[in-house]
């Protein structure tokens, strides 16, 4: 909401004191050595972008807006509109659906709520549900709307008018809602604050207990758009596809507000999540205050190997420089061990006296509720002073205004980073953003090609709602709801086949005419025969709602946390070290039956990583088209052994095998051919060439991931170079990407080519959920650019022979990965042969060569 | 390339193996489709007639009838057709200990008690009311196929109208078919039907947007008032090993306090199977055994109600069990009926003392100090504490209140401070309950002994006496009073 700068002086000068604390934080990263700055030799500024303060751009209030809501906003301070909150009014209004692009801090939450009180003031029957990715998301939002709502209620002073009288009823309703305050929601709620989650497991099945809710239904908003992209994103399609049918059986059609951060296709992800058309508000009327974005790539510290010094270290040391200055900050980490890591870092740093509130916290998924909203409140109250998060605070939860963003490690996505970088700073004040580019190579080429983050448009988020797992369960929890009749449809493929199929298993039957002729004739339909509340089975977060609880026995039994299912084994295997907020604890047993793993606080100087295996069998081609190809893959992984790596110095202090149940899936999966006569032109070794394979694979999944907009999770790779190789992957999930890269040569690495081979070695990227998520097609159509990014990605890398930035930490690889890889690369664009190619070719070989 | 059917099936594998072994978990041997539960067709609910309906077209049907083989016929009400199932128990008929004659005086004779027992009086008829559902998970793709309503009639016999759903395209005829049968009714009756039967068939509808027809009726749900009489100890549940209801299912009642013996009885669990199987081979056999289940539930629910309403009206006198007598003293202090409260709670002691009852017994007493206190007899309240403390393995809850009480009692009333003091300490010394307020007392208490040196020197001379003493010594504190 605009609240506009106040005049205050005190203010003014905290502001500027705040501001050149700023600056002399910013000089100290920026380019070149000075003498007053032993602490921060050759520190690597790639690029500093100063973003111009940007003033408002108003307009007037859309002439129907009910005149009470005018004045209750006016008696907020709220006289006149930004032109997007304008725009998406009118849209709401006229019952079109509308998305709403909203950077932090925008005013966005006047986008909706402006025509949904306003209907309600109008006609007080009217119902809304909100629909936010989180609980947290949806208490913040009630806090604004109850205050709100209670300015309407207000008599207006001054005006001789009284307000809308009756109270607008506005509650969340989720899983912390108590019993014995559902019914009464139900009665009195105009307005529903949700998650897709509640309203899959909890409203839909209990559909007529929310009669009034859904034959009033006015608007659907769903805030944080950009949120519901890849498994939660198809599932909430499914979900949004349930709720229409509800809706059309009693009888309202609600018009859907959306609010998105910047993504590439915010209209096409609304159109096929709501699968409604939808108009478009992009440009934000909001002002914003002056903000530097700071490139960082910490200095090479080994040219040879190419290694360089650890970006969490460099992290803690801009943050330092920010915090000794009393700014506050926000630190996003990439995984919740590398939090765990920072905020170990920063409280040794910072370290308050005993027995003071704590200034530097820790703050990711799987802290408990109560701990988190401690939390946000000492970020608000300034309490404290920095805060070390996961993704977790990348969304709208309201922690006040920051000073500084710092990332450690590029975020995966400019969405993100923009995201994160949007957490700092408000309307009028300066602020900073610095990202500090590990040595994976995705944040090696953003950070050295500043430009590709700056200027090129952010990434597109794909769902894919008729993956069969996520659109069976969905059915069956539709077919819980009501009844389906014989000509019903539902997501892309043949309902009508996937009901019989479902009858088989004896969850529907489909009734016929009458058997009895003394019956009324009726309609065959699909009912639902048995006895299971299906949407209990379902998790919208993964695709399977299984999780580990983390166990402390150190001395009375309590729960620490939890985990969820598919990171359990690289996570909590046994010997491995759990951190929360700083505190170690190992993992004496794992109950993988019972999903609990039970740990004991220990002292010690290492953290561990574990090394995962994945091997991919080919199931079923959708597609070939010469090198490229994308189909369905069956996968097995197993968490082989971890790794004891030292904090600080990042050593590899030991190792462990393990022997864990392995996991299975089915999925999907684009996979690269490399011929085996392109492998026999390759003027190397065996060794060198197989190398070269393994580097190239290395390499092309991190340009695949941002090409797809996807976390590092979302994807796995596997390579199958032999049949009697043992198969080389690189460890997909969080707990072991990172630092791991560089903790020298893994003793599992053995595959080799060797020269009489017949087969052609295939590099895989499968979509890491069970029957995909739709990035293998668009990868496999992606093909051509994802060769020449990676080649790109690979030539323009400074290092000698491989490094973590490029092909891989040369320990890891070999030393001729780096050579062989955009040999092999150079080949595969290579169109087959021609006169006119030929001399083309010859050049680039020389080049690479 | 695999097929959409084939892709499903996988997909559809991993679920079915997780949902047989549920499905095992819960009912071994259960129905599956194809494998038919055997159907069962004892006397069970002998003496009842379920006129054999003269169906038009009879005959015609080869596959088999549904109203033969459950003895209904498809009823035109209104403008709606419903397949209703009705059976009469004439006067003659027994029912454990009773028969259906007796049990219909005994509701007529007693039903002016109604008020004490529910808050409000209800019109006859009285509707007894019981749903079978396809499962107890709720939402909307659990629903009621039958829906059974009992009432007697006027010459005393006991009439069920069971409104079966024999497709769910007919539930919103059933639904108003359920509607009409109600406006007939005075009041509702049920077993835990306010927690599950109303609000189940309230949201069907709702679901087919109609007004529940049961919105106007008075509802008596008999599980809680029987739990207040017949709630058995806990200590006797768990040596019985009984299922978490204290003893209190309806079944369980009906064998201990009716004297009904079921014999080949469905099993409230395969009562959802049995439905799926008639809905996917229209074979309504299985059905029998689940209409007969449905009836007896209704006869004991309306022998129940006799029973309790009976025991209102003929008071504490005619009650067998401690428990029976103190539950009288709660509905009587209920509908605020003071004196006969006392009496019944009296009663409830002594019998709960010749039994050795400790729970039974402390409430008793408790409801007691508290009544007198209400009506300011406070040395009997006080006496009626002392008692409570007396009682061996008396709650500490209570005790601590009994306690509590005696602090004040001694602190105002009688101006014995270092009594009050020692009852407080003793408080205190419970451990970790020990709040705010105990402490503030014992503080209050100890400022006013400083005020009053006399006070003050007995108190020196007591806790010299006392000291080291974990609780209070009833004996030495008696002599001291």
């Amino acid at each position: 909401m605009a609240d506009l700068p106040t005049g205050e002086p005190a203010s003014l000068v905290a502001r500027s004191r705040r501001d050149g604390a700023l600056d002399e934080a910013l000089q100290r990263l920026a380019p070149g050595s000075s003498p007053g700055r032993p602490d921060t030799p050759d520190m690597h500024v790639t690029a500093l972008r100063r973003l111009p303060p940007v003033p408002a751009q108003y307009a007037p209030f859309p002439e129907q807006i009910d005149r009470r809501l005018r004045d209750a906003l006016a008696a907020r301070g709220i006289t006149q509109l930004y032109t997007h909150q304008a725009q998406s009014i009118d849209h709401a209004l006229a019952r079109r659906n509308v998305v709403v692009i909203t950077p932090t801090a925008s005013g966005k939450t006047l986008c909706y709520n402006a025509p949904v009180l306003h209907t309600i003031l109008q006609d007080s029957s009217s119902r809304a549900l909100y629909l936010f990715p989180t609980k947290a998301l949806a208490q913040d939002q009630l806090v604004e709307l109850q205050t709100m709502c209670e300015t309407l209620a207000a008599p207006v002073p001054g005006s001789g008018q009284g307000g809308s009288g009756d109270q607008i009823g506005v509650f969340t309703y989720d899983g912390d809602t108590p019993q014995d305050a559902r019914r009464s929601i139900r009665a009195r709620a105009h307005l529903v604050l949700s998650n897709p989650d509640m309203l899959h497991s909890g409203i839909l099945p209990h559909h007529p207990r929310w009669a009034k809710l859904f034959e009033n239904l006015r608007f659907v908003v769903i805030d944080e758009l950009h949120a519901y992209r890849g498994v939660f994103g198809s599932h909430l399609c499914n979900v949004l596809r349930r709720l229409r049918r509800v809706c059309r059986h009693y009888g309202s059609d609600p018009v859907f507000i959306c609010s998105s951060a910047t993504i590439a296709n915010p209209r096409e992800l609304a159109e096929r999540l709501a699968e409604r058309p939808f108009e478009l508000v992009a440009e934000s009327g909001a002002p914003r205050g002056e903000k530097f974005f700071v490139f960082v790539n910490p200095p090479i510290v080994n040219h040879q190997l190419g290694i360089r010094r650890s970006y969490l270290g460099e992290t803690r040391r801009i943050a330092a420089e920010f915090l000794k200055r009393h700014l506050q900050l926000i630190v996003f980490a990439q995984s919740r061990l590398s939090t765990e890591i920072l905020t170990t870092y920063l409280k040794d740093d910072f370290e308050a006296e005993p027995g003071a509130p704590e200034r530097i916290r820790g703050y990711r998924g799987g802290y408990l509720p109560n701990r988190r909203r401690e939390i946000e409140k000492g970020l608000r109250e300034g309490a404290v002073r920095a805060v070390v998060s996961t993704n977790a605070l990348e969304l709208g939860i309201d922690i006040g205004a920051l000073d500084v963003s710092v990332m450690a490690g590029y975020p995966g996505t400019i969405a993100a980073t923009w995201q994160r970088a949007g957490r700092a700073g408000r309307r009028a004040s300066r602020s900073a953003a610095v990202m500090v580019a590990s040595s994976a190579p995705l944040d090696q080429f953003i950070v050295r090609n500043p430009s590709y983050f700056f200027d090129a448009s952010p990434e597109r988020a794909l769902i894919d709602p008729d993956n069969l797992h996520i659109l069976v369960d969905h059915i069956k929890c539709a077919a819980f709801e009501m009844p389906f009749s014989t000509t019903e449809a539902f997501g892309r493929h043949d309902l009508q086949e996937i009901l019989g199929l479902l009858a088989e298993q004896g969850l529907v039957h489909r009734t016929g005419p009458a058997e009895d002729l003394d019956a009324p004739a009726c309609e065959s339909q699909w009912v639902w025969t048995n006895e299971s509340y299906p949407a209990d089975a379902v998790s919208l977060r993964s695709i399977s709602s299984d999780n580990f609880v983390i166990v402390d026995t150190t001395r009375e039994t309590r729960v620490i946390g939890e985990t969820d299912f598919t990171s359990g084994p690289g996570t909590l295997h046994p010997k491995a070290i759990y951190i929360v907020e700083g505190r170690l604890y190992q993992v004496e047993r794992l109950d993988f039956e019972g999903r609990k793993a039970f740990v004991r606080e220990i002292d010690c100087d290492y953290y561990t990583t574990a090394i995962t295996y994945p091997r991919v069998t080919v199931l079923d081609t959708f597609a070939e088209d010469g090198r490229r190809a994308h189909g369905e893959v069956h996968v097995v992984s197993r968490v082989v052994g971890f790794k004891k790596i030292k904090f600080y110095t990042n050593e590899n202090v030991g190792s462990g095998e393990l022997d864990l149940p392995e996991q299975q899936m089915h999925t999907t999966s684009y996979w690269l051919t490399v011929p085996v006569a392109i492998m026999a032109m390759l003027p190397y070794a065996a060794d060198d060439r197989r190398d070269g394979v393994v580097g190239l694979a290395y390499a092309i999944r991190q340009v695949a991931q941002l090409l797809l907009m996807c976390d590092a999770h979302d994807i796995g790779i596997s390579i199958d170079m032999e049949t009697t190789a043992e198969e080389i992957a690189f460890p997909r999930k969080e707990a072991a990407s990172g630092e791991k890269s560089r903790s020298g040569r893994s003793a599992h690495s053995v595959a080799s080519w060797s020269t009489s081979s017949t087969k052609s070695p295939r590099i895989f990227i499968y979509d890491n959920y069970p029957g995909g998520i739709g990035f293998s097609a668009p990868l496999s159509r992606m093909h051509e650019e994802l060769l020449s990014r990676t080649r790109r990605l690979i030539s323009e890398c400074e290092c000698e022979h491989g490094c973590p930035g490029c092909v891989g930490p040369i320990g890891d690889t070999g030393p001729m990965a780096k050579a062989a890889a955009l040999r092999i690369l150079d080949l595969l664009m290579t169109p087959p042969l021609t006169a006119d190619t030929a001399d083309q070719t010859e050049a680039k070989l020389e080049h690479a060569g | 390339m695999s097929t959409l059917a084939d892709r499903i099936r996988g997909v559809l594998q991993g679920a079915s193996v997780a949902a047989t072994r549920v499905s095992d978990a819960v009912s071994p041997g259960a129905t599956r489709p194809g494998n038919p539960p055997p159907v069962v067709q004892p006397g069970l609910d002998e003496g009842c007639t379920v006129p054999s309906a003269a169906v038009p077209g009879l005959g015609r049907i080869a596959a088999p009838n549904h109203a033969t083989v459950l003895g209904g016929a498809w009823r035109r009400h209104g403008d709606h057709v419903c397949f209703v199932v009705e059976s009469r128990r004439e006067r003659s008929s027994p029912h454990g200990h009773s028969t259906i004659g007796a049990l219909a005086d005994g509701l007529r004779e007693a039903a002016e008690e109604v008020p004490l027992l529910a808050g409000f009086s209800l019109q006859s008829p009285f509707m007894f009311f019981d749903l079978e559902t396809t499962g107890l998970s709720g939402g909307a793709g659990t629903y009621a196929f039958l829906v059974g309503c009992a009432s007697f009639d006027e010459d005393g016999a006991f009439t069920t109208r069971q409104f079966m759903l024999m497709r769910l395209a007919d539930e919103q005829a059933l639904l108003s078919s359920v509607a009409d049968e109600l406006s007939r009714a005075g009041a509702l009756v049920s077993f835990n039907g306010k927690s599950f039967d109303r609000p189940l068939i309230e949201s069907r509808y709702l679901y087919h947007r109609l007004a529940w027809a049961g919105a106007a009726l008075p509802h008596l749900d008999m599980l809680h008032i029987a739990r207040r009489f017949w709630r058995r100890e806990a200590a006797a549940v768990d040596a019985l090993g009984v299922d978490g209801d204290s003893g209190c299912s309806l079944g369980a009642l009906e064998r201990q306090l009716l004297g009904h013996r079921r014999q080949g009885d469905v099993a409230g669990f395969e009562i959802p199977q049995r439905y799926f199987q008639f809905v996917r081979t229209g074979d309504a056999r299985p059905l029998v055994p689940v209409l007969a289940h449905n009836r007896l539930d209704l006869l004991s629910l309306a022998a129940l109600t006799t029973k309790v309403l009976r025991l209102v009206k003929d008071g504490e006198e005619h009650a067998r069990l401690p428990r029976e007598a103190l539950a009288l003293g709660h509905v009587y202090a209920r509908a605020g009926l003071a004196s006969r409260a006392r009496t019944a709670y009296l009663r409830a002691a002594v019998m709960a003392q010749a039994t050795s009852m400790a729970v039974v017994r402390t409430e008793a007493l408790r409801a007691l100090a508290v009544a007198a206190r209400r009506s300011g007899e406070h040395e009997q309240a006080a006496s009626y504490w002392r008692q409570v403390l007396d009682v061996r393995s008396c709650p500490p809850s209570i005790a601590r209140q009994a306690r509590e009480a005696l602090a004040i009692h001694y602190e105002h009333r009688v101006g014995d401070l270092p009594v009050a003091r020692a009852f407080a300490l003793s408080n205190l010394q419970d451990g970790p309950h020990a709040d705010e307020s105990v402490r503030h007392r014992i503080a209050r208490i100890e400022r006013k002994i400083q005020t009053r040196p006399r006070e003050a020197a007995r108190l020196d001379l007591l806790s010299t006496g006392s000291a080291g003493q974990s609780s209070l010594d009833r004996p030495s504190l008696d002599r001291r009073l």
